[in-house]
Formats: C-alpha cells, structure tokens, sequence
C-alpha cells in the first residue's frame, strides 16, 4: 500500500480502513445475528447455533477475502475461529457457495482490482464522511443500536440487495455501467453503478451485504434447514448435553461474555475512538502506512469539494514518525472494561497484546527485559506474527522505579545495560505502543507519567445500556430477571460492569430483588467526598437527619484512617463555612489541639489504643462546622507549600550556621533581619576607583560581611531576561518579610563592583595564608612553638593548604585552574575561623605589612599570580599583556 | 569577624563589661581548681555564650582559640545517619543537639561518651579534662536529657559539661541538682548604652546619648541585637541623629501587625488572614513560642486587668498544649480564635454598658 502515487480512490480506500473494518464487523454480526433469530424458536440448541454461526461467519469471511485482502490487519480472530469437522451440512453449503462465487468472479477476480470494485460500490459523494467523527459515531451507534435489536430477537425490516449475477454482465446492460476489459481474453465486462438512494448506514451494510452470493431468503432457509438437522441429532444424543452445559458453567459469565469485538464495546464511543485513533497513529512506525497523510489528503481531499477547510491540521507526530504522546494511559473506576477496551483496540489495530498486569513482578529489572522483550522483538515462530503491543495493567501500583524506567524508554533515553554501541541509540525507541491502565491517575508514582502520556478517561458506562446487556445475558442464559431489578443493581454497583454480571451470574437472577446489597462495593470514598460528608449535614426526604444518624454517618465517614489529611483538610476549609460565632470556633479548635496532641503522642510513644479517641473530634467539628447549604471545599495545598518553603529556609540556614558557626536560632531571630540593611549600603555607581575612603571602607566591610557568611554573589537571569545577582544561600528570604518595610537594594552596578571586590578579597585572604605560611616556617625556624600560637592562629590550619598552592604553583601553569582551586581553598580557610578574632588580627598585620604593595598595585607580582580569562577568549588578536595591566 | 557584634567580642572574663563581680567570683572557682558542671542560663542576647568561651578561654589558654568546625555523622537505632556540626578546639567541643530534632537522645550519648573517654592528650594543659558545651538545653527532648544525666555522673573525671539555656523551666531537675546554675542576667540600659558607646569610640564614630538609650530599649536589653542595630544605624545613615529611624527586626513589625489585626476585627474572614501569616512566621523558622510571645504581648495592650490575667493564662495554656503536640499552626489559631472570643465578649459587653 505505498506505492508512491496512490489514485484518489486507493486514497479512499486506506482513509478508512477502520470504518471498513469496523462495518465489516457490523455486517458480520448483523449475519450472525440474523441467522441467529431465524433459529431462536428452537432456542435448546443453542450450542449448535453456535457453531453453525461460526461456520457461517467463515463463510462470509471467504466471501469477503477477495475484497478484503487490501487490508494488512487480519480481523478478530473470534470470528475467524473455524471448526470443520463439526458439521458436514455446513461443509456442504460452504462448498456450493464457494462454486457459486467462483463462477461469478473467479474469472474476473484477477483483473478486477479491488479499487475499482470499491468504486463501483461506493459512491463517493453519498459516504457519509469519516473524517467527522460525530457521523461515524453516530453511524456506529446505529450499528450497535441495530445489533442490540438482534440480540434482543426483534427482527428488523431489512432490505436485501440483488443478486451480484445481477451486477455484472457480459453485454451492453441496460443500467448504468462501467465498461471493463479482462487482459486474457480481451473480454469487455460490464459492472453496474450502483443507485444513491440508500441512506448512509444501508450504503454501508450494502457495500459488504453485496457480497452476499445466496439472497438472504435462500440463506435463512438453509439455516432453518439445518437447524432442523440439528435439532434432530441433538435429540439422538441428548446424553451430551449436560456434559456441555456443565462444561459451560464452569466459565465466569464476565469471560464468557466479554465483548469480542469493537462493535460490542459497551464504553463510551468517542472513548473506545479516541483510543483507536491513538493506536492508529502508530501505523506509520509499526506498519510503515501512512494514517496520518492520509487523513491529511483526505482533508485536502475535501478542500477539493470546497467544503471544510476550518478544521485544524493534524500535529499529532513528531518529526521521526512517531506520535508525540508515546503512552496512553487509560484511567477509570474498576469494572468498566479497560482492560476489555485495551485490548479489543490493540487487537483491532492489528497488534498483538501483551499483557503486564500486578501479578507480574514489576521491580525496575522484570520490568526492563519484558519491556525489550516484547516492544523490540516479534514473534518469528507461530503463525501469527503481528507485532506487539504492550498493555500495562494496575500500572498505580507499579513502583516508582518501574514507571521512571517505563518513560525512559518509551522516550529513547534508556542506555541499554551492557551494550557497548551507542550508535544505535535509534534502535532503543520505542517502536511500540504501550497502553498502561490504572484506576487512580492521581497516584503519586504516576505524577510523571501523566506528564506524558495521553491519558484517556473511561467514562462510566450509561446504565441503561448496561441494563441491556445485562438483560440480554440472562435471556441468553435463560433467566428471568425483571428489567427494573436489572437497573438497581447498575445503580448499586455503580455502572461496575464486572460486578454487574457476577452478581448475576451468583444470584442465578431468582432473588434479585431482595439480596441486592450483596453487590455493594467496600467504597472507600475520596478525600474530598469525606470532607463534604463531615462539613454538610446530611438531608434525606424528612429534612435533616436525627442527630445520632448523623454522629454514626461521620464516624463511619473517619472510620477508615487518613484521619490526618481529613482532619487537614477540615481546618483548611472551616472559615470559609462556618458560622460567625467565634466561641465554637474556639472551642473547635480546642478539639484541634486535642487531636495534635493525641497523634503526636501516637507517633513518637506507638500507642495506637488511643487512636480510636481521634474520630470523635470529627464529630464535634461536625456539630459546629456543618451547613445545610452547598459547601465548596478547597485541597489544602498551602500546607504542602508551607512545608516545602520550610525545608529550603531551613537548608539556607544549616548552610550559613556550617559557614558563620552562629547557631540557627540565632541567625533566625537576632541576624538575618538585620542583614539585608547590613548588607546594602548607599554607595554611588561609579567605578570603583572613584569611591571615597568611606566607601571604601563600606565596600570592605561589607565583603568581610558576606565571606564570614559565606555567602556570595551569583548572577541569575531574570523573568524579564536580564541578568541580576541574587544572593546564595539566599539568607535575605529568612530575614525579610513581605511589606513590612521598605528596604533599598543596591542597584546592578553596585551588585557587580561588590562581586568584584569579593572575588579579590577572597585572593587577597589566599595570599595572606601563604604569607603567614613562610612567615611561620620563619618562626618555626627561630621560635618555638609557644609563641606561633601567640602569633598567629590560622597559621598550622592553613599551613598544609599553602603548601597545596605552592605545589600547585609550579606544577600547574593553567591559570585558571588554579584561581578556582584558591577559591575552594579559601572556603577551606573559612570553616576554620569561628568566631573571626584570628583572621582580623592576621588581616590587620598583613594588611599593614603591604599596605605600601597594595598602593603600588604590585603586592601581588611578588608572588605567583592568577588570573581568570574571562569566557569568550580567543587568540584571534594578540598583544602583550603586561602583569600589571591585569591588576 | 567583621560584624560589630564579633568584632567587640570580649575575650577574657576580665574583660567583660557588666556582672563583673560574677565574672570575678568565676575566675575565682576557675583558678580553685574545682571546676564542676555548669549551667548557664539567662535570656538571649544576654551574654552567655561569650561568658562561656571567655570560662574556657580562662581553664585552657590561648589554646581554645584554634577553633575547628566539624560535622560528626551519627546512626540512629533505626540505621538513619544524621550529621551534626560541631565546633571543637583541643580542649572543648561544642554541640547543639536541637539541631537533630527528635534524635537528640543519640548524639548526647555517643558525643559525651566519646569525648569523655578519651584523655586530655596534652599533658601540658593545665586541666585534666575536657569540657563538653551543650547549648539549647532547654530545647533537648526529656530522653536526651536522661541520657545526659547518667553520663554526667560517670564521666565526670574526664569531662565538664556546660550547658547553656534561656531557661531553665525545661530542664529536668535531676540535671539542675548536678550542675552548678549561673544565670547571666539581660545587661541593664544603662550597660548597654555604655557598650554602645564604647564600641563608637572604637570604631571612631560619635554616638548620641539619645540613640543609645532607644537603641537600648527597642533592643528589649539584648545586647546582641542592640549591637546589630547600631550597626545597621550606621549603614544607613551617619553621621548619627538622635532621632533617626531604627531598624527593627521583620519578624517583630509582622507579629505586631498581626497582633493589631487580631485586635481589630473578630471574624472567620480575619482568622483566615492571620493564619496564612501564621504560616508566613513559621516557614521563616522563627521559633512559635516567640510567636506566642510576641503576639501575647501585643494583645493586652489594650485590655483591661482581669482580661489580661485571662488571656495571658490561656497563652500559656495553649502554648503548653503546642509543646506536646507537632503541629504549631493548630495552637497557635486556637489562641487567635481563643483570645478574638474573649476580646468579642469584652467589647460587646462593654457596648452593652455604655448604652
């Protein structure tokens, strides 16, 4: 099917391949169906019905192989299931349609191609347009409606279509035609145009139906005919019937009537759509077709017709093929067929499912090999060998470690454990698609996954349409259910399909009616629910509730734990309902302190008896909070919030008391509120070379500041993308809060002459180290160790760190190593001094011992030197630097 | 140190500017030889910590000076490690053991025991032990101070131990029987004032007598804060006027504001505000019962007598019940909601007399 230059027609054709497909089915059941009521007087042989359906069905598909063909995926293999030998009579009309057929097209068949018998049978402008999704929705749901008509043995007036002999003729015919010339023997055949006077869904039905060689009346009566037989040999051996029916018993009637095609999807069907239309996306990669430009052409296709043009283009793929959402995740309450759903889609999409569900091991390990295993390797042996498509069931209870492996890969980032080509990284991606279904996708362990993934909600399942079905399996098993028990038990169950047949198939349908309770979920409700629950006082039709109803409603809503978060959330939204009597509220929060103090003493002394006594502070909050009106409850996020602005600030200060040695609390209370003005003087945006000796001496101080802090300086862009130096670790969050005064800060220029100033202090602090070093080594030398003690403190600390730089001097000449490494070797240098005595005093020695070097800008030529190059040098220019220059 | 604060940092016990006679009858105990365990105790900002090292300073020598900072890893029974900083010299280590929370307990044994049951390695040292600075006491859980109590009596002939609190109300008795308590009282006005001054002539600046005395008051005689604020007088304007604008702490001004909202309308739709501001105090770390404090204190301000007894009395009930609980926001809204019913009540009935 890529061939380069598909013709309008072959365009059409794998537009819709799905909606073929999917009517394809449509027509099969509605045979089956139909065959089916033609029998349904003689309903005690159904298992023989059954069989003949299926032979039938095989019928139909041979029919259709011809037309078919086109179609790379193979159908549902439930319909394709064959049992030859059960029936010779079957075997027999098999064979005389087969005849049939062939003298009709077996001549013709080769030549005919299938583009042209598809033009023949489907006039363009009376399709209804796939490409609008309400339309095949609806078609579809006419579909179903129809079907469910079968099921339910109403037979519907249907209108069967000629003979194909009809259609095809040798000579000129008297309808409209298209002429055509068989290559063997030059042999002009006439095909027939057909008529636009069907309505859509028969235009459907009819393009299939067509391929009916037996009218529908000769079919039925063959049918009877060997029902008839059937009946009769089920009469001879009727000592097999039990066996079966026991047999038959022993499966679940959730297996044994899950849905087995698309068409038997009970979900919602923009749902089961959106799904298909996800999966299909991945043609392109898995299939090397086209789905994508061919919806495309198909919309120029329109255009064509100048019809629609304002519907938005498809940007569904990335660039390499693939669709940009790699995963769809399917959520919903249990029991709604999202397992059925998945894997009814993948199976329809021509993929082969493979299924990781929590029974699997799921550690990071299992899970990587079945990911490889089943997204990169396909099945060589066996008959079947479609590619794979990964389904991952119950994924929230996966580990977190599991799931980040999951997106990794699907993303292409996985680096395959002991593979040494890195090469073929492409060979990694995910070629398949994965569907990962899970009931809650607020789960903390999906919060990524959800990021990426298409995540597909499964609405639940109208209740009318599962009281049908639920009413057509118990007439198929014989029961007599009243249609109203039937909706009771939907409503109980809450739309839970799985729960809904189990029960029935459980109660044999006799007392409906009065066990219904047994089919109640053990629901546990969302936080939210509960909140409501506690804070709005219940109303039945008498109006409100007696009290002590109402005190065991709220017990029972805390009963299951979380009492915690309930109790949270209670206290995050109480103000904004209760009532303006502040003595409740008092007392109320009263009750709050009982209740902190009961789990704390819970938490650290593990007495868990007198965990019961917290349910009853929800009772009185209940008392007092509660409103008849509609409540609006919010999620207490600020206390998630809260805390997490906690942890940084308490990060900030553990770093600067590690730096300063102040303790916390005194950096909380006494320093930081201080700092900021400290730590912002009024200095003018001149250069530096300009400042007054005040300044100056500001500008020093300041430095000394923030080193003995060990703060710095650290430029950050800004949201208005300019560049502004912000303050790290920034200590200024702790000592301010918002609008209590106004506090200047120093503008950019100023920010940057003082990152200046403190990188040179923090060289200069080097240097004096490795002064005091010699000037110890001096002293060593001469005095004894007593009076290096009285000299200089830092001195031994720093001795073995000069010595470092010294090495490092005359071994390493890259410069700018070398200043990073002084400035981690003056962090060093910084632990050390604790209360700043020592480093003042040895400053202030140095700082006179050189004060005429620092005048002459030379100080530092007398030792090594370094300086940084700044990012973006290049040696494109050249000139003489001298040492100087760069001091 | 280039802040004020460390720069003017008396380092000898005579050096020290106010309580000299206890100063005196320290260096007194200190030269007797019989050093027992300390513990010192006083309001913050007092001068505890600097008569601590100066006491150290006098037992060692210069040696203490050569100060190194270290983080010592623990492991809990329940295998989590835990790092603590500490500040150590030859002679002496210093410990904040709050600064683990609940895991206190551990570091307190295997510290002291550690430090305790190795020997004084320079025999030249004038002591034959080490001390052992424990500070905030007063916030260490009641298992830690178990701990120390046994540990205390054990190794008592290698190691002192100096506590250091800001009361002593929350520590066990059986630690207060075996330790000898020196409270260090808040320096009085008029000390801090001359400390100010004698810092300004240090640093060659001229200070009004006027400034210092309010730099004295707003500064609620801590010494520490004072210094800072002087500090940050100067940085904002100098030369100095007598009625120049002080800088006081942020936390302070909010818990004030929120105090006067509490004051000012008793409502849920009030409550609501004052907690996100609670909030707001206590992600800034600042400790709740500073909060409880400040915002007691600006409460009954405006009550009369008997209303003030109430609230005080229901202040520190709830502030009580915070200690034993985890949760601070909860307490502290049940004062607010607490103290807006009584101030309601009040008011209203008060209205009711007038008309």
């Amino acid at each position: 099917m890529d061939s380069e230059f598909p013709d309008p027609d072959e365009e059409f054709d794998l537009v819709h391949e799905e909606e073929y497909e999917i009517l394809k089915e449509i027509e099969e059941l509605g045979k089956k169906k139909g065959a089916e009521s033609g029998k349904i007087e003689n309903s005690q042989e159904e298992q023989r019905g059954d069989k003949l359906n299926i032979s039938r069905s095989n019928v139909h598909e041979e029919l259709n192989a011809i037309t078919s063909s086109k179609y790379n995926e193979s159908r549902t293999p439930s319909t394709s299931k064959v049992i030859p030998s059960t029936n010779n009579d079957d075997f027999d009309t098999d064979v005389t349609k087969k005849r049939h057929y062939d003298e009709l097209f077996g001549d013709i068949s080769d030549m005919l191609d299938t583009n042209d018998l598809a033009d023949i049978q489907e006039p363009k402008d009376k399709k209804p347009r796939w490409d609008e999704p309400q339309e095949i929705i609806k078609a579809v749901l006419d579909a179903r409606e129809k079907f469910n008509e079968y099921s339910r043995g109403v037979s519907v007036n249907r209108k069967y279509i000629k003979d194909k002999r009809e259609s095809i003729s040798l000579r000129v015919p008297r309808w409209n035609f298209v002429a055509l010339t068989r290559p063997r023997d030059a042999q002009r055949i006439y095909l027939r145009v057909k008529n636009d006077e069907q309505s859509k869904i028969k235009t459907n039905t009819h393009s299939i139906s067509n391929l009916l060689s037996v009218p529908y009346s000769q079919l039925k009566t063959e049918a009877e005919e060997i029902i008839v037989q059937n009946v009769k040999r089920a009469n001879c051996e009727t000592s097999h019937l039990p066996v079966t029916k026991t047999l038959e018993n022993d499966e679940l009637w959730v297996d044994k009537y899950r849905p087995r095609s698309y068409i038997e999807l009970l979900s919602d069907e923009s749902v089961n759509r959106q799904l298909l239309h996800w999966i299909k996306l991945w043609d392109k990669t898995v299939f090397n077709r086209n789905y994508i430009d061919n919806k495309k052409k198909k919309l120029n296709f329109k255009f064509r017709n100048s019809k629609f043009v304002d519907e938005k283009p498809f940007q569904e793929l990335d660039n390499r093929g693939f669709p940009i959402q790699r995963i769809a995740l399917l959520s919903g309450p249990p029991g709604l067929g999202k397992t059925t759903l998945a894997h009814l889609v993948a199976k329809h999409a021509g993929y082969n499912v493979v299924e990781i569900n929590a029974s699997d091991e799921r550690s990071p390990d299992a899970f990587r090999q079945v990911l490889l295993a089943s997204t990169q390797m396909k099945a060589v042996i066996g008959n079947d060998p479609r590619p794979n498509c990964l389904v991952l069931d119950e994924i929230d209870g996966a580990p977190t470690a599991s799931i980040d492996l999951l997106l990794k890969f699907v993303q292409g980032k996985l680096i395959p454990k002991g593979k040494k080509d890195k090469t073929k990284t492409d060979k990694h991606v995910c070629h398949r698609p994965v569907i990962c279904i899970c009931n809650e996708p607020y789960t903390p362990s999906l919060r990524i996954l959800r990021a990426a993934a298409f995540i597909i909600s499964v609405p639940e399942v109208s209740a009318t349409k599962l009281a049908d079905r639920l009413m057509e399996v118990s007439r198929k098993e014989k029961l007599k259910v009243n249609p109203d028990a039937l909706l009771r038990l939907v409503e109980i169950s809450g739309c839970d399909i799985r729960s809904c047949i189990g029960a029935l198939q459980y109660m044999g349908g006799v007392n409906l009616r009065d066990n219904l309770s047994f089919a109640l979920k053990d629901s546990r409700k969302g936080l939210f629910d509960s909140w409501k629950q506690i804070l709005k006082i219940p109303v039945n039709r008498n109006g409100i509730l007696p009290l002590s109803e109402r005190v065991q409603l709220v017990l029972k809503t805390v009963q299951n734990g979380e009492s915690e978060k309930l109790a949270q959330g209670i206290f995050h939204n109480y103000p904004e309902i209760c009532s303006d009597k502040l003595n409740y509220i008092a007392l109320c929060l009263k009750w709050f302190q009982f209740f902190d103090e009961i789990l704390f003493l819970v938490g650290s002394l593990q007495t868990w008896s007198i965990m019961p006594y917290l349910n009853y502070a929800f009772v009185t909050w209940h008392l007092y909070f509660a409103k008849a009106r509609n409540i609006k409850l919010s999620y207490p996020s600020i206390v998630y919030e809260m805390n997490q602005k906690h942890a940084r600030n308490i990060g900030v200060l553990t770093t600067v008391q590690r730096n300063s040695g102040h303790n916390s609390i005194i950096l909380t209370v006494d320093i930081a509120p201080f700092l900021p003005d400290l730590l912002s003087p009024q200095l003018r945006t001149v250069s530096g070379h300009l400042y007054s000796d005040k300044e100056k001496n500001d500008i020093n101080r300041l430095v000394n500041v923030l080193i003995d802090f060990g703060l710095t300086f650290i430029q950050e862009k800004n949201l208005d993308e300019k560049y502004d130096y912000k303050l790290d670790p920034n200590i200024f969050e702790i000592g301010i809060f918002p609008d209590c005064k106004y506090r200047r800060t120093p503008i950019h220029a100023v920010k940057q002459i003082i990152v200046q100033e403190l990188e040179a202090e923090r060289l200069r602090r080097v240097e004096n180290a490795i002064k005091s070093m010699t000037k110890s080594a001096q002293n060593k030398k001469s005095i004894t160790s007593e009076s290096i003690t009285n000299n200089n403190v830092t001195t031994n600390s720093t001795t073995s760190n000069s010595a470092k730089i010294c090495n490092n001097a005359t071994s390493k000449p890259n410069a700018l190593e070398q200043s990073k490494k002084l400035q981690m070797e003056t962090k060093d240098i910084k632990y050390k001094d604790f209360f700043g005595r020592t480093i003042t005093v040895n400053q202030g020695e140095q700082k006179k011992l050189h004060k005429e070097s620092i005048k002459s800008r030379n100080f530092l030529t007398k030792n090594s030197v370094w300086y940084k190059y700044k990012e973006g040098f290049s040696n494109a220019v050249r000139r003489n630097v001298k040492m100087k220059d760069l001091l | 140190m280039s802040l004020w604060v460390d720069k003017y940092r008396p380092t000898s016990l005579g050096k020290l500017d106010y309580h000299k006679e206890q100063a005196e009858y320290l260096k007194n105990m200190i030269q007797k030889g019989d050093f027992p365990h300390l513990l010192i105790y006083g309001p913050s900002g007092a001068g505890k910590k600097t008569r601590i090292m100066c006491i150290i300073r006098e037992l060692y020598g210069c040696g203490v000076d050569r100060l190194r900072m270290e983080t010592m890893t623990f492991e809990t029974p329940s295998k989590k490690k835990l790092e603590i900083t500490t500040i150590s010299s030859n002679y002496h280590i210093e410990v904040n053991p709050s600064d683990v929370g609940i895991h206190d307990r551990v570091v307190v044994m295997d510290l002291v025991k550690t430090t305790a049951q190795t020997h004084q390695i320079d025999p030249s040292g004038q002591k034959e032990f080490k001390v052992v600075l424990l500070t905030n006491v007063d916030q260490l859980t009641k298992d830690a101070q178990h701990a120390l109590r046994r540990t205390m009596e054990k190794y008592v002939a290698t190691c002192r131990l100096i506590l250091c609190a800001n009361s002593t109300s929350r520590v066990l008795p059986a630690i207060r029987s075996r330790c000898l308590g020196i409270r260090v009282p808040a320096p009085s006005i008029s000390n801090i004032k001359n400390i100010l001054h004698s810092i300004c002539k240090r640093e060659g600046l001229t200070l009004p007598d006027e400034l210092a005395k309010r730099l004295a008051e707003t500064s609620g005689r801590n010494l520490r804060r004072a210094i800072l604020m002087l500090e940050a007088c100067k940085v904002e304007q100098y030369p100095f006027t007598a009625d120049q604008n002080i800088t006081e702490p942020d936390w302070q001004v909010y818990i004030r504001n929120t105090a006067s909202l509490m004051v000012s309308e008793q409502s849920p739709k009030k409550l609501l505000a004052i907690r996100i501001r609670l909030y707001e105090l206590l992600t800034h770390a600042i400790p709740c019962d500073l909060i409880f404090k400040g915002l007691l204190q600006e409460c009954i301000k405006n009550c009369d007598l008997q209303l003030k007894i109430e609230i005080a009395t229901v202040a520190a009930e709830y502030e009580h019940r915070m200690h034993k609980g985890s949760k601070p926001i909860f307490h502290l809204e049940a004062f607010v909601a607490r103290f807006m019913a009584i101030y309601k009540k009040f008011i209203d009935s008060s209205l009711e007399g007038f008309v």
